[in-house]
């Protein structure tokens, strides 16, 4: 028995002694991250007591101290992207200005910066500059393209809707505003990292009337039946009713379902004649405005080529809201650098589960509060923080799981 | 053309004429030949002797011995064959009656000189190679695709016969169907034709793109010729090339023969019975192969079963027979995996061949007929591909069946459905050929005249694609209609050809070879789609030195469209007419227009002519060196491929605003006089032009060393380097760019655009280059019983490239079909507009692709035949020995690719003989 105890030291000894030999990956030394507060707010403001998280190698999640500095301890060397966000109501984002600026009281401001893939190897101090974006009106609620499976288990897409729900107090007016889908071959023909100012649309689609003919009440929404609007339940079982969508693409009144207004596709690169989000993505859907006639703007090849799609170019400006929702490729996760949107569109991206889809997913934009069954959903400009898959993809529902 | 003809005949008459004078001074020769087994010094009887200069044959009789009469003084080549003996081929001079003893070696790994790889042929006829049993044994090949890879220029490769397997010469083009359909495999003198094989939806093959060689049993096969140059007017119907296969006829041993290698097993019995007396010979063959492509995936495999009865004999010593009948069976299953019989997906195909041939020659031995030959061959194949699958509605799918014009209220449905359909195809071919030969000679030059006519008869009358219910059809779209066979008309072709082969003896020992000929064909005679073509074809030789020869040649080749070229399916083009989808379903209303667009039966297809001209030069030393190398140029101007034309018609639109009315129970009906659009859709037919070019030219070289004594190892070197350029020379249209989304020309969708626009056609052009050699080492220990050998194919370098230059459109073409020129003035115009749309715009300046090159790689054979006793042999192969497959980049993308990717396969084969 004595022996058989001395035995069993002396192998915990030589286990516990080559256990030592595995060490953590050394971290780098301490560093300091600098918030700066976007260059029209007064001196002396500063973005403290804010929480910014660090995702890479590791997660972390720092908090700011009252001057808006984050010291961090040291972390695993990598590659990182560095988000954090405050959302403000216009009243208290004025009085942090300085000067007076005509930004709605009730108006969402939202404070914030994305650091896409930034390499930290070594302790470099590091000064970020905050930006400041007012939260329109009508945003992109839910986008659900991944299709699913019908009856007989084939692969079923044309239920595939966008949803756009007024996130103001004030009754918002869709009337001449634009939706678009932004190019999504493969590999990406103008990603937002090579063209900073610009996005390319495969289709863009401009909702009809005259200025007020069609209001979205405040915490209301619309669907658009993105190809067919009818009720799928009857050919699948884990889908969406359609037939109350509020528009449907089409190229012409009176053709699909009568019941249903067209949303006319005003530029369209390809010759199908609906709007064509694809089951596996990508689909960076944007909503904007503009006064100009857009087809008069410029239309162009993929780059080197002279033939082909034609893309519709609009400037970043024009976009009130917009979503970048990435392809999921098999092994990995979604390459960032095939983004559509720039970074104060959408600093983040929303991916479903799937690489091709069919798997009956929408993006749902998260409930950021709620007063008395009115929902605020949250308005960041950064789809990764304001996005949930929901595998439930019923429009106009917005107390399905995670998105609370 | 017809100058090249005319200049032809004439000069073969003129010789003619000038040689049979000559002809009558010299006596006459009779000889004697005794032809006896090598190793017991035994008569031989049946065995084939050929008097190779004038066409005269002989069968030796039970005492081994053939008499020839008739026979003129000086220089003839003897040739000798037997199955299961080395050919034998020797040259002698005659000048008295003369009766010689010739030896033949029975074949064994005995030998001193083994030969397993090809042989090249001789100067002054075209150039081939020819494959021998002893090479195909050692090749352990399964199919007729595999012996191709012993041809310089091509690449070693281990076939998995789970895909069809078609056969190209000289050429790196991805697109094969030209080539391969150009290709002529003649089995035992009767051709196997490709041209009566229509499209089959189902399993996806394309009619008229070559015959699909996994038919054909190796083990059966006697010898191998690939012709890659220019062929004897004899050969018609091709333009790359023809393979001459020969089975196995007359006595054999009884042999059983297995191989077995991860993907394949195949196994083959054969015997061959000699009755004695009169009575002939007769062979019997059977074989069964079973492959998987992949020995993880068992739901994919191929099955072949074939047999064949031969029976050979010579009636009164002057006429040689053989008869063959010859079945086969193929199953190709994709089916047994048990998750898509859940899913309801079902796909396979299954082939039954019956083959059956009869040749003969007739030694007449009279001065205008020394022999005449003659072969007939009819075969039909059964061919059924099925497949049973889920059609998915995707959420709504109109199905559209109509097969008339107009419009038609079509089935909406949303629910996917099991739909059943397939293809039955019954290709039959029946072929006849007659041809005479004789010699007119003189001292100094000799003549071999051959000259003969051909018919062939091809149809194919079978049920086609069909669906099980053409309410549920398996293609609900315009590509899916049901196309029965029985309405296409058959193929007739009537052909003759002359040919003067002739040999010059010049002084200082030279000598001068010309094969001369031409060739006439004429398809569907007396139909309005009638085809025709000259083929004047040319292969000369110079002797220069007892060592050196120098040879060239020039010739056209043409190749017969197929039915599936003549006769296209009619295009189905169906337009949207109305769609209207309310709430309530019950109350839907769809209509579709439907189009029918058939190509006339006077279509003006041509044959695809290739024109081919090869100069070379050949070294042959006392030592048994011998050196070969050849240029070539292939270019096919004219071969087939789709042809776009356009038609226009009006097709009118209905919506729920305008066109589409509600009765007075809520049913919407058409009001067709009101329609909310009207577009003018153009559209194209299914036609097929000869609209596909291709340029393939490159030097091919043969090098064998000979045998380094002291190691017994022949050293062989051969390969090519070639350059394949194809581009299309069909009308190039195209839609302008920049229609606005909101014009009515956009609401039409794809085929509505204001006008179409013509480009030049060939300005982009695929050019593949390839330079590759095998160097090939053959130990042969006869004492051992054995041979080895080793082969080294490098790739030096692959190149592709992709010219897309830029071009400007130089005219367009009205929704009228008007054509209007486009002016250099109208493109220098950066405002002018046709119909609202900017010229400007049109003008297509693509940027060039990068050629992509890729670095050189390597790859090592290994193979190893033994006979073990006389009845018991092995053979063992390893196909990239060294497992070599890197991971290398191009010069276009970084990216790390493997490479020699599927060529590591090892496998054996044993051999019984009783």
């Amino acid at each position: 028995m004595k022996r058989i105890m001395t035995f069993a030291a002396m192998a915990a000894a030589v286990l516990l002694c080559l256990s030592c030999t595995r060490r953590a990956p050394s971290g780098t030394d301490p560093f300091l991250l600098e918030f700066v507060m976007p260059e029209e707010c007064r001196s002396g403001v500063f973005y403290a007591g804010q929480a910014v998280q660090l995702r890479g190698a590791l997660d972390y999640e720092f908090e700011t101290d009252i001057c808006g500095m984050v010291n961090v301890p040291g972390i695993v060397p990598g590659i990182y992207d560095i988000t954090t966000s405050i959302e403000l109501s216009g009243k208290e984002y004025k009085a942090l200005l300085k000067e007076p600026a005509s930004i709605s009281d009730k108006a969402r401001v939202i404070v914030g910066v994305s650091l896409m893939n930034h390499r930290i190897f070594s302790a470099e101090d590091l000064r970020i500059q905050l930006g400041a974006a007012i939260a329109g009106g009508l945003v992109i609620s839910k986008v659900y393209y991944s299709g699913t499976r019908d009856k007989m288990d084939r692969t079923y897409t044309t239920d595939s809707y966008v949803e756009i729900f007024n996130n103001s107090d004030e009754v918002a007016y869709l009337d001449g505003k634009y939706l678009g889908l932004a190019e999504s071959v493969s590999p990406a023909a103008y990603p937002a990292k090579d063209n900073p100012d610009s996005i390319y649309l495969r289709q863009c689609c401009r909702f009809p009337g005259g200025g007020t003919d069609y209001p979205v009440q405040p915490g209301a929404a619309v669907v658009v039946a993105a190809k067919s609007a009818r009720n799928h339940l009857e050919s699948a079982l884990n889908t969406v009713d359609l037939s109350n969508a509020d528009f449907e693409v089409k190229l012409t009144e009176g053709s699909g379902n009568p019941d249903v207004p067209m949303l006319p596709l005003i530029t369209n690169s390809t010759s199908v004649q609906y709007f064509n989000l694809l089951s596996g993505g990508p689909n960076a859907v944007v909503l904007f405005e503009t006064n100009e006639d857009v087809t008069l703007w410029p239309q162009v090849y993929q780059r080197g080529k002279t033939s082909g799609e034609l893309f519709l170019r609009i400037h970043k400006s024009v976009v009130t809201d917009g979503v970048e929702c990435l392809k999921k490729p098999a092994q990995t996760a979604p390459d960032v650098n095939t983004k559509r949107l720039q970074q104060d569109i959408d600093a983040g991206y929303a991916v479903i589960t799937s690489v091709n889809g069919y798997n009956h997913e929408s993006l749902d934009r998260k409930v950021s509060r709620s007063e008395g069954g009115r929902y605020y959903l949250s308005d960041t400009n950064n789809s990764s923080a304001d996005f949930v898959v929901c595998t439930d993809p019923t429009p106009l529902k917005y107390d399905k799981e995670g998105m609370q | 053309m017809r100058k090249a003809v005319l200049l032809s005949v004439l000069l073969l008459s003129a010789i003619w004429t000038a040689s049979a004078e000559a002809q009558t001074k010299g006596k006459p020769l009779n000889l004697k030949l005794s032809v006896v087994s090598d190793s017991d010094s035994q008569p031989v009887a049946g065995a084939a002797c050929l008097l190779t200069d004038y066409g005269i044959f002989a069968v030796t009789d039970a005492e081994g011995s053939s008499v020839f009469g008739n026979v003129p003084q000086g220089k003839v080549s003897v040739s000798v064959q037997l199955l299961g003996f080395e050919d034998f081929l020797q040259e002698y001079d005659f000048r008295r009656d003369t009766a010689v003893v010739v030896r033949i070696k029975e074949s064994s790994l005995m030998l001193e000189q083994v030969v397993v790889t090809a042989t090249a042929s001789a100067a002054g006829s075209s150039t081939s190679s020819t494959i021998g049993r002893m090479a195909i044994d050692h090749l352990q090949a399964t199919s007729l695709k595999d012996i191709m890879q012993l041809i310089p220029g091509q690449l070693m490769s281990s076939s998995d016969m789970t895909s069809e397997e078609k056969l190209t010469i000289r050429t790196l083009s991805q697109s094969t169907a030209n080539n391969a359909f150009g290709t002529s495999i003649m089995m035992d003198g009767v051709p196997m034709s490709d041209n009566a094989s229509l499209s089959d939806k189902v399993s996806g093959s394309t009619g008229g793109s070559g015959v699909d060689l996994r038919q054909i049993s190796a083990d059966n096969i006697e010898s191998v010729e690939v012709i890659r140059g220019i062929p004897s007017a004899e050969y018609g119907d091709l333009t790359s090339g023809a393979v001459i296969v020969n089975t196995k006829a007359g006595y054999t041993p009884f042999e059983v023969r297995a191989k077995i290698n991860p993907t394949t097993l195949n196994t083959s019995v054969g015997k061959g019975w000699k009755f004695g007396g009169d009575a002939g010979s007769l062979n019997v063959n059977a074989d069964f192969a079973r492959a998987s492509g992949d020995p993880r995936v068992k739901n994919r495999s191929f099955d072949r079963i074939s047999g064949g009865l031969t029976y050979s004999n010579t009636i009164g010593r002057i006429w040689s027979t053989t008869t063959k009948l010859s079945v086969n069976g193929i199953i190709d299953l994709r089916t047994a995996d048990p998750d898509l019989l859940v899913e309801g997906t079902e796909t396979g195909q299954q082939q039954f061949g019956l083959r059956l041939s009869h040749k003969g020659r007739i030694s007449l031995n009279k001065p205008l007929s020394r022999s005449i030959n003659y072969s007939m061959g009819f075969s039909l194949t059964d061919s059924k591909s099925w497949t049973s699958a889920i059609v998915s509605a995707d959420g709504g799918l109109p199905i559209i069946t109509s097969l008339t014009d107009g419009y038609c209220k079509v089935p909406y449905i949303t629910e996917s459905y099991r739909a059943t359909g397939g293809t039955v195809s019954r290709p039959l071919s029946f072929y006849a050929k007659v041809g005479n030969v004789f010699t007119a000679n003189t001292s100094t030059l000799k003549q071999r005249f051959n000259m003969g006519a051909e018919y062939r008869l091809e149809s194919n009358k079978a049920r086609g694609f069909y669906n099980e219910d053409d309410f549920m059809p398996l293609r609900p779209t315009s590509n899916g209609r049901p196309r029965p066979y029985f309405d296409i008309p058959a193929l007739s072709q009537v052909s003759a050809y002359l040919e003067d082969n002739l040999v010059w003896e010049l002084p200082l020992d030279m000598e001068f070879k010309l094969q001369g000929g031409v060739r006439a064909d004429v398809l569907q005679p007396g139909l309005p789609e009638q085809v025709w073509s000259v083929s004047p074809r040319f292969n000369a030789s110079l002797k220069l030195t007892q060592w050196m020869t120098l040879r060239g040649g020039w010739g056209r080749s043409n190749k017969t469209p197929g039915l599936a070229h003549l006769y296209p399916e009619p295009k189905y083009t169906d337009r949207e007419a109305a769609v209207y989808l309310p709430s309530d379903s019950s109350k839907q209303l769809v209509v579709y227009n439907t189009r029918v667009t058939e190509v006339e039966r006077n279509n003006s297809l041509k044959n695809a002519t290739n024109t081919k001209a090869e100069i070379g030069a050949d070294f042959s030393f006392k030592n048994g060196m011998t050196f070969s190398v050849v240029a070539y140029r292939d270019f096919l101007e004219n071969g087939f491929g789709n042809y776009t034309e356009y038609s226009t018609y009006y097709s009118n639109y209905y919506t729920a605003r305008q066109g589409i009315l509600l009765d007075s129970h809520g049913n919407p009906y058409i009001d067709w006089n009101n329609p909310a659009r009207v577009d003018t859709v153009f559209t194209t037919s299914g036609r097929i032009g000869n609209t596909r070019a291709s340029l393939d030219r490159g030097v091919e070289f043969d090098f064998n060393f000979g045998q380094i004594k002291a190691i017994r190892t022949t050293v062989l070197l051969s390969g090519a380097f070639m350059e394949t350029q194809t581009w299309s020379t069909g009308p190039n249209f195209s839609s302008p760019s920049g229609i606005p989304a909101s014009s009515v020309y956009a609401q039409g969708g794809a085929n509505t655009p204001p006008f179409k626009l013509v480009y030049p056609s060939g300005l982009q052009k695929d050019i593949d280059r390839r330079f590759s050699a095998n160097l090939r080492l053959v130990c042969n220990i006869p004492r051992m019983k054995m041979v080895c050998s080793l082969s080294n194919q490098v790739i030096f370098f692959t190149y592709s490239h992709t010219t897309n230059q830029k071009s400007d459109p130089y005219a367009w073409i009205d929704t009228d079909l008007s054509w209007h020129e486009i002016t250099p003035a109208m493109l220098a115009d950066p405002d002018y507009r046709i119909k609202g749309i900017l010229l400007s715009a049109q003008r297509k300046n693509p940027a060039d692709s990068n050629p992509i090159t890729q670095p050189p790689i390597w790859l090592m054979n290994m193979r190893l035949t033994k006979d073990v006793s006389k009845n018991f042999g092995f053979s063992f192969y390893v196909n990239n020995a060294f497992y070599y497959m890197p991971y290398q980049a191009s010069s276009y993308s970084g990216t790390l690719t493997e490479r020699n990717t599927g060529t590591f396969s090892f496998g054996v084969e044993m051999y019984v003989k009783i």
